[in-house]
């Protein structure tokens, strides 16, 4: 008896090892989508390191380079009040990077739990379901987001929750519909058919074999929100400077846009790479997790 | 439609010399067609027999010069039509052909027709390419429609409101609505029920009398060979291994691969208790062996069959047979 | 078919309810004192409370939230503004055209060289004009859209001096006030439609139906145009339902950058203003604006597709397309 729960620990965990093995191997086939993780990896790791890395303090104001252009000794220029734009961008990645990172994580934990409840039972369970995640849709992904935000007041953590509250829908609906794809299938007739309970059906054989398109979902997601609290910074919602949050960045820059366009163009920059790379390794991840879909 | 047909009775209607033709599939060459030739007189029917994947279709988009661009190559040969050979034509004169003087009917009659297009209309659509405007394309499509056996009303209908076979007698109707002179019939129905099959065969068999059309019939079913052939050609890897009449291949199977082909078709008449499929399996096309392609499943192999290209032995006044060993084999089997 | 309008029409209805009931929910949480917004600091305690009973903030929730519906849904009005007394819908009316205008300059633009250039991508897959098409896609993509904007009126504007930076103008030579905004708003959803436009079309390619057309001797460019296109269209549209909202959206962030006064800046300047009942009634103005158009959208389907017309015309509960 025991002998066989041994061997049964040792079978699972090289199941597992495998699948995410494959996956990575059709990733590094991948030159482009290598590269696109190279750099998030890159940017993460200097967003996290830049408190001490970056060349000068994000906050040390010096008049006297108020809105000078990019140099040596200041990558990027420096800004209205005379801080390094370089360091500001740099640290500020930990704001734009962490808030797409941690509102896809929420928006992906609540999407798997709403969505596999609808897939799985079905029925009315559905119906209700779907007619609020509905009612959340009729309203346009931004301004959802500027409602909850008018609600809720800027600052880093009430942007998260409005990101993550705005993206359950369509994490929700993705699971649901791969779920209710799964759910019919013979592998879900056996485990019930040993009295396997639904939380641990769900939990344990529908979730994993469902989770594929969702991974790449959140990849892109993770792009979309960086650039969706960007954009709410930049109205004056969000993340408000000081905070050097990108979006923040480029909306103080608009007064000086004539005179210093190196103000306008770093920040900026630094959206655009990040969705970019993130995007080329959600491809990627796409191409890799089924080939199906390739081209 | 169809110019002055200029009967040339010395030159076969089709005459393919030695086609070779290839694919690039991940870097690596498929040898789809490896040196094939055969002959098509007018009205007459030639079978090509052969498992899946040993380049029928090929021939066939081949002729017709279908086949996918990228990727595909026509290394050699020659594919006569009445005298021109279509592989060096310029591309509209190419277009005057396709529909019109050569058609295709294909394996798969659910996907071979446009989902949001009208069935009718469809067939129109062939008549006005080559009807140089004269004729009334709706009047000759719902006409095709009736000579099918599907009521003319159903012209304004889609193919989702169609049966399988209902859907291939379109495609039938397609193809010959411009009276051609030579159809390409691919496995025309393989992906039918069997009680339609019947019908459809019967359907292109009239139609091929009726017009005068050659027909090149794709199929893997002897039985559909019996019916309507008059010419055989056996298809192995990418060549011809046997060619003749019905008579010939029927009565004297000669090549090991045709021998096999017969002998795994149960007999109706007996009771099998083990059917005979040929051991083995077809060759990687990317990776032909040298010398004879079916030598390593033939029980009668010989050193000889793997040394070089296999000629073609003319076995009796028509039949050829690609086997270096024929006679031999003919001495043992009696 | 009329049926199925209905029917979705019907449906439409307790999603508006739905959506009203959410948005008026959510604003009463709305940080501030209504009274103190409208009045000033300044106001007594006695004219705020008094101004506090006058907008019925002293009943109960229920109470308020069924005075509201029956004041939208019954009497069409969605209130005045806080700081203007303004009636709230004549300005929407007033503003929504610009921000139409807007928003459907965007999509044709988007679709207009989208579908072109993904064609020309599927036409000529693997080869250049493949490989710098998607490069400028993943670019278009990438690219936020207010930071495009910056920089286009960096380029044009301040550089250049060709185009106007900011507001709108009457007429045909208004038209020349949205290039800019509608530039910088398309580059997403043209990426995006280039990007599907050429894997629908080479997914449409490889298709049988496409060999059968070659096989009848129909030219190439008719194969590609009435052929494969029409058939490709269906996630393209599907598509265009998505990209629609996000247009919506970025259109509003859009108009703040361009000074141009419709619905974006209308809700965003209420929103820094703390004008709730403008951001109210604009968000469920929109919601509403914005279903239609979805039903819009499903509609083209069935105009596009005879398998999905039929499916709607049957009554079948056809699958919702929605990704």
């Amino acid at each position: 008896m025991m002998a066989g729960i041994a061997e049964k620990a040792a079978v699972k965990p090289h199941k597992k090892q495998t699948e995410f093995a494959r996956v990575m191997k059709q990733l590094r086939k991948n030159k482009v989508a290598m590269a696109g993780l190279i750099v998030m990896a890159a940017e993460c790791l200097l967003a996290l390191l830049s408190p001490w890395i970056i060349p000068y303090d994000y906050t040390a104001m010096d008049m006297a380079n108020c809105l000078k252009g990019p140099t040596a000794a200041h990558l990027f220029g420096c800004d209205d009040m005379g801080r390094d734009i370089f360091s500001r961008v740099l640290y500020g990645g930990r704001f734009s990077i962490s808030i797409g990172i941690i509102a896809v994580s929420i928006s992906t934990v609540f999407g798997i739990m709403i969505g596999s409840v609808a897939g799985y039972f079905g029925g009315q369970v559905d119906n209700v379901i779907m007619r609020l995640l509905d009612i959340i849709q009729a309203i346009p992904g931004m301004l959802l987001m500027i409602v909850i935000s008018a609600v809720l007041g800027p600052g880093f953590i009430n942007t998260v929750i409005a990101l993550s509250v705005g993206s359950i829908p369509g994490m929700a609906r993705m699971l649901r519909a791969q779920m209710m794809k799964e759910r019919d299938n013979e592998y879900i007739e056996a485990a019930q058919s040993i009295n396997c309970g639904r939380v641990r059906i769900i939990v344990n054989h529908l979730i994993p074999n469902c989770i594929s398109p969702l991974i790449v979902q959140a990849t892109m997601g993770v792009a979309q929100t960086i650039t969706m609290a960007a954009g709410l910074s930049f109205i004056g919602l969000g993340v408000q400077p000081p905070t050097p949050e990108w979006g923040a960045m480029l909306s103080g820059s608009r007064q000086f846009m004539r005179q210093a366009p190196h103000l306008v163009i770093f920040p900026g920059l630094a959206i655009a790479v990040t969705v970019l790379a993130l995007n080329l390794l959600g491809d990627g991840l796409r191409d890799a997790l089924d080939p199906k879909l390739k081209n | 439609m169809s110019e002055n047909k200029t009967e040339n009775k010395n030159m076969p209607f089709l005459s393919i010399k030695d086609l070779k033709v290839e694919y690039m599939s991940d870097g690596q060459a498929v040898h789809a067609v490896n040196g094939v030739s055969l002959t098509l007189e007018r009205g007459k029917t030639l079978g090509l027999v052969g498992e899946t994947g040993a380049g029928k279709t090929t021939i066939a988009k081949s002729i017709l010069r279908i086949l996918p661009d990228i990727g595909c190559h026509i290394r050699q040969g020659e594919i006569c039509l009445d005298g021109d050979n279509v592989l060096t034509l310029p591309e509209h004169d190419m277009r005057k052909i396709r529909g019109n003087k050569v058609s295709m009917i294909f394996q798969d009659p659910m996907t071979a027709l446009n989902p949001v297009q009208r069935v009718g209309e469809q067939i129109a659509e062939v008549v006005q390419l080559h009807s140089d405007g004269k004729t009334d394309s709706e009047a000759r499509a719902k006409e095709m429609l009736e000579i099918v056996g599907i009521p003319a009303e159903r012209y304004y209908e889609y193919p989702h409101q169609f049966s399988g076979g209902m859907k291939q007698r379109v495609v039938i109707a397609i193809a010959l609505a411009c009276n051609p002179d030579l159809l390409l019939a691919d496995e025309p129905t393989t992906a039918l029920d069997v009680t339609i099959q019947a019908q459809v065969m019967d359907l292109i068999g009239e139609l091929q009398k009726k017009y005068n059309t050659a027909m090149l019939l794709i199929t893997h079913d002897m039985g559909v060979v019996a019916q309507v052939c008059d010419d055989v050609a056996v298809i192995y890897a990418g060549n011809i291994v046997e060619y003749g009449t019905k008579e010939q291949i029927f009565d004297h199977p000669s090549h090991p691969y045709t021998v096999g082909l017969f002998g795994a078709i149960p007999d109706m008449n007996e009771d099998e208790i083990w059917l005979h499929p040929i051991d083995g399996l077809p060759p990687d096309p990317t990776d032909l062996p040298q010398g004879c392609a079916f030598s390593p499943r033939c029980k009668y192999a010989g050193e000889e069959c793997q040394k070089g290209p296999i000629a073609i032995y003319e076995t009796a006044d028509g039949h050829h047979c690609r086997c270096c060993r024929v006679d031999e084999i003919r001495k043992q089997e009696g | 078919m009329l049926k199925y309008i209905g029917k979705r029409l019907l449906w439409m209805i307790p999603i508006v309810l739905g959506v009203t009931i959410l948005v008026f929910t959510m604003m009463t949480f709305c940080p501030g004192d209504p009274a103190e917004i409208i009045l000033g600091t300044t106001a007594t305690e006695a004219d705020l409370q008094a101004k506090r009973v006058e907008l019925g903030l002293d009943q109960p929730f229920l109470v308020r939230l069924a005075t509201y519906m029956s004041d939208v849904f019954i009497h069409f009005d969605l209130g005045n503004s806080w700081l203007t007394g303004v009636n709230i819908i004549p300005t929407i009316m007033e503003r929504m055209p610009r921000t139409v205008v807007l928003t459907v300059v965007t999509l044709i633009i988007a679709f207009g060289l989208g579908i072109p250039l993904g064609i020309m991508a599927a036409t000529h897959q693997n080869r250049w004009q493949d490989h710098i098409s998607m490069i400028l896609a993943l670019i278009g993509v990438a690219i936020p859209n207010f930071w495009l904007a910056l920089l286009l009126v960096l380029l044009f504007s301040v550089k250049l001096g060709w185009l106007p930076a900011m507001g709108i103008g009457t007429g045909i030579a208004g038209l020349q006030y949205y290039i800019l905004p509608a530039l910088s708003n398309c580059a997403g959803a043209l990426a995006n439609c280039a990007r599907q436009t050429r894997s629908s079309m080479l997914d449409v390619i490889r298709a049988d139906y496409i060999t059968t057309a070659r096989s009848k001797g129909v030219p190439e460019n008719v194969v590609i145009i009435k052929h494969a296109l029409k058939n490709a269209l269906i996630p393209i549209i599907t598509m265009m339902g998505t990209s629609f909202g996000r247009l919506l959206g970025g259109a509003m962030i859009i108009e703040t950058i361009f000074s141009i006064p419709g619905m974006g800046t209308y809700i965003i300047g209420a929103v820094n203003n703390r004008d709730y009942p403008i951001v109210q009634g604009g968000t469920i103005f929109l919601a509403i604006v914005f279903s239609i158009m979805m039903l819009l959208v499903d509609l083209l389907y069935a105009a596009v597709d005879p398998r999905i017309k039929a499916q709607y015309a049957s009554g079948k509960k056809g699958k919702k397309v929605k990704k």
